[in-house]
């Protein structure tokens, strides 16, 4: 599994349970560079400062300060990629964190595969900030430049709003983005709009670019937290 | 046989082989409370049964009300002492004492000795004396008692029901006799000694229908106008013929005692009466008693017969923790702080208690502890105007004692309901733990021996074959996964934190994420999805109902064979959305299509699937908070048809 942007890395891995952070070394070991490892989020908060890390797995149930609180600390200096380890029912936490700058969650129990995909993304995104004109996924491609949009090569007519919420999914493609970040995004085109308004527009943006709605292969719906534009 | 005087004597305390039965004879008497105490002493020296009786006997002039009510009280003190009671009807008390006891096996009988003058004796004959002479096999115990017990002696007054019409038609009669005797002597010149007969037929027929003083006085009447009327010289007092004489001393015996006989067979007849009636009222309320099944029932009907047939209202205590409270009462029971107290008291003490007794005699009702056995199940509180007569009393006393064994009865079937329904649970949870505990470790058993094999032998396994080993364990961490999140969801349903965060969502979007979650799952059917044009957004909770679909699916998915279809429709009917999962399985055997939803429960055709038997139930749990409902029917080419209704009121159009 060879990934330019994963090779050569300095991973920081906070979680308390050691079985799981032994998954982790063992599972990142063909990828990385060098593992840290802590089980609390004081002590990461410190490993980062002193390591600086490229990438930070974080769990969300710490002992003394929790993920949420080092997401937050940590935002206030630092861009380094952080993904968040959740179990089901967290939904709130992870929002919150996802809120407070955490780029992607994984939830547990999680294979390596789709951390490395997370990952990927994560880095993807700090990395290279300028976006490319011209967003390619399957058989979906939108022109940034020109505005067209188009699905197997047959243009798309989007109305203004369905284009700028397109905009943002490509802007954080692969990657999770919650409502609150997406309202956050469109307000700055002057569209003011209630959750419920935002999801019967993702909709109908589904209707135009998915062949199947209810079997999306583009936007999927994050039950709970958001949506991801799959790349 | 044997007789033992005095109660110093008791019998030696050999062990028989046969159960001893003491019958204690019980009179009018006060000093029969403490022949009942000594009898008590002496059954439970010899263990033997106890069986308290008193006889009755209908030919005995009226017994006054304090002379009934003192045997009632005996009696009721007998039972409570654990006696088994009997009132019985006889004309000889020596006679039906016997009887009776040799029809329950008695093996003692325990008497009391009145103290009578030497002549009484002779004339009246001694019970005692009859008892010990005919009573064989029985030993008979005599205990003395004091004469002074006996002084009740019955007055005129008391005997009710003598009123003048009565007496008027006894001369009415002794008019008629001489009417029809006047028609005779004129035409057939008998000897009047022969119209005798046709006074002795007025007297007959008049103590058959009255009482025995107006057949006395009637006799007395004929005498003296059949004087007057056809004895020469006639029309005076006077008699010619010495003979005549005769004829009046007959006349006037033959009369009495005509009416003497016939007034007891009435008194008989009466009491016969009366007996019957209360027997059909005690089987009323016994049939009545045998059909409730539960402690309010009884006592309604214990309420309702007792007042319809008595003229008192009455008031059920229930003990609840050791605390008396008040159960029920009739419809006009007055009841304070005094009566409630009055009641507690007659339970602690296990004594009759209120008016007229020793205890809280302030209060208006007479409360009376309600036994069965030594057990004191209750209270009966009784209040009347006037104080009940005897046999009104017996008839209460029958009634509660029929209640107080239903009463016992109820008790110890919810006992044991009780008892059943704690196994239920223990079984439902030992159910649970068996079912999770099996699932848990299925697939376990495919992670550890996949990894083991990997461990020992990896060297030698070809690619392929850890790739099976490595994908299989794979694929049963998800159902891990799948199991555990259901079981989560769950204890939530149950206990019932979850707390729904509804929001409108389009029901394409609630089927996507359920895809979503089971993409790998379905890759071997085929998944048509038809959507209604202008289906409103439905209010959920998404994460929730998509989970309802994701179960659904993945119950289909279970047990439909691969490559075939599984349907899902959306359709508006009349406002409310009808959503529908459908499968090409085997679907579920009909009697078995109502349990479906039930925990832990599965169809007897799923042996071969895997499965806890929860996803269902959850579903209909989710569907349920969501004030949706959810049923399930077989198609009729094959396959299972589940339908969700969300009403109108849970949707939004836009």
């Amino acid at each position: 599994m060879s990934d330019a942007f994963i090779e050569k890395l300095k991973i920081l891995v906070v979680d308390d349970e050691l079985a799981i952070r032994r998954y982790l070394r063992t599972a990142l070991a063909p990828h990385a560079h060098e593992i840290i490892e802590t089980d609390n989020g004081e002590d990461a908060l410190i490993q980062c400062a002193t390591h600086h890390p490229d990438l930070l797995i974080l769990d969300l149930n710490l002992p003394g300060i929790n993920g949420i609180t080092v997401t937050q600390r940590l935002r206030e200096w630092s861009e380094v990629p952080i993904i968040i380890l959740s179990v089901q029912d967290q939904d709130t936490a992870k929002i919150e964190a996802l809120d407070a700058g955490a780029d992607d969650y994984l939830t547990k129990p999680f294979s390596v595969g789709e951390l490395m995909a997370r990952m990927r993304v994560a880095l993807r995104h700090r990395k290279n900030e300028v976006t490319e004109p011209v967003f390619e996924t399957g058989k979906l491609v939108v022109n940034l430049s020109t505005r067209i949009v188009t699905v197997d090569g047959e243009e798309v007519q989007l109305t203004p709003t369905e284009y700028d919420l397109l905009k943002v999914f490509v802007k954080y493609a692969g990657r999770v983005i919650t409502h609150q970040q997406m309202l956050k995004e469109v307000r700055g085109a002057g569209y003011q709009t209630e959750i419920h308004l935002l999801r019967v527009h993702v909709s109908n943006l589904r209707q135009k670019i998915e062949d199947d709605p209810t079997n999306p292969q583009y936007i999927r719906t994050e039950a709970g937290v958001g949506y991801r534009l799959m790349a | 046989m044997s007789v033992h005087y005095s109660d110093n004597n008791l019998p030696s305390l050999t062990p028989s082989t046969h159960t001893d039965r003491l019958m204690v004879a019980v009179s009018t008497s006060p000093s029969s409370v403490r022949l009942v105490r000594a009898g008590y002493r002496m059954a439970q020296q010899l263990d033997a049964d106890f069986i308290a009786i008193y006889i009755e006997n209908p030919t005995q002039e009226i017994v006054p009300v304090q002379s009934q009510k003192q045997v009632n009280e005996t009696l009721r003190l007998a039972e409570s002492l654990g006696a088994k009671v009997l009132t019985i009807t006889g004309q000889s008390v020596s006679k039906t004492l016997l009887k009776v006891a040799r029809e329950h096996q008695v093996t003692q009988i325990v008497i009391g000795q009145t103290l009578r003058s030497r002549w009484q004796e002779r004339l009246q004959g001694s019970i005692v004396n009859t008892l010990v002479r005919e009573s064989a096999e029985i030993d008979v115990y005599v205990i003395s008692t004091s004469r002074d017990d006996f002084s009740n002696s019955v007055s005129l007054d008391e005997q009710g029901g003598l009123s003048w019409q009565s007496y008027l038609a006894g001369i009415l009669a002794v008019g008629v006799a001489t009417l029809v005797g006047y028609i005779i002597d004129s035409l057939f010149h008998f000897n009047p000694t022969n119209l005798v007969m046709i006074y002795l037929l007025a007297i007959v027929v008049t103590s058959t229908r009255y009482s025995y003083g107006v057949a006395a006085v009637a006799s007395f009447l004929s005498v003296v106008v059949f004087n007057v009327a056809f004895v020469p010289p006639r029309y005076t007092f006077r008699v010619e013929d010495a003979e005549y004489i005769i004829t009046f001393i007959g006349l006037g015996s033959v009369g009495l005692v005509t009416a003497y006989l016939a007034s007891q067979v009435r008194r008989l007849a009466i009491s016969a009466q009366n007996r019957e009636q209360q027997t059909a009222r005690l089987y009323a309320f016994s049939q009545d008693l045998a059909i409730a099944t539960d402690i309010q029932t009884i006592t309604d009907n214990l309420l309702s017969h007792t007042t319809q047939t008595l003229d008192c209202e009455l008031a059920l205590f229930l003990p609840e923790q050791n605390t008396l409270h008040l159960q029920q009462t009739s419809a006009t029971f007055y009841i304070n702080q005094r009566e409630q107290e009055a009641a507690t008291r007659a339970y602690q003490q296990g004594q009759q208690a209120g008016k007229g007794t020793k205890l809280a005699s302030d209060a208006l009702g007479l409360y009376r502890p309600m036994r069965v056995a030594k057990q004191i199940l209750g209270v009966i509180g009784i209040q009347a105007d006037a104080p009940l007569s005897a046999d009104q009393e017996r008839l209460l006393d029958a009634f509660v004692s029929q209640y107080a064994l239903a009463l016992e009865a109820i008790q110890l079937a919810q006992k044991a309901q009780k008892a059943e329904l704690l196994s239920a649970k223990e079984k439902l949870q030992q159910t649970i733990i068996s079912s999770v505990s099996h699932d848990l470790r299925t697939p376990l058993v495919s992670v550890k021996g996949a990894l083991s094999s990997l461990l020992q032998d990896g060297d030698t396994l070809t690619d392929a074959m850890q790739h099976e080993l490595l994908s299989g364990a794979f694929e049963e961490t998800d159902r891990l996964n799948r199991l555990l999140g259901n079981l989560l969801d769950m204890s939530r349903l149950q206990s019932g934190a979850m707390i729904l965060k509804r929001e409108p969502y389009a029901i394409a979007e609630v089927i996507s994420v359920a895809r979503t979650q089971l993409q790998s799952r379905l890759k071997n059917h085929t998944v048509q999805v038809s959507l209604a044009e202008n289906l409103p957004l439905i209010q959920i909770d998404l994460v929730l109902f998509a989970q309802v679909f994701v179960n659904l699916l993945d119950n289909a998915v279970k047990y439909s064979p691969p490559s075939t279809t599984i349907q899902i429709e959306a359709v508006l009917n009349d406002g409310d959305v009808i959503l529908r999962v459908m499968d090409e399985g085997r679907g579920i055997p009909e009697p078995e299509l109502v349990h479906i939803f039930d925990k832990f429960y599965r169809a007897s055709t799923a042996n071969s699937v895997g499965g806890s038997g929860l996803g269902l139930s959850i579903v209909q749990g989710i569907v349920e908070l969501h004030d949706s409902s959810i049923t399930a029917q077989n198609r009729p080419d094959g396959g299972t048809i589940f339908t969700i209704t969300v009403p109108e009121s849970q949707t939004l159009v836009i």
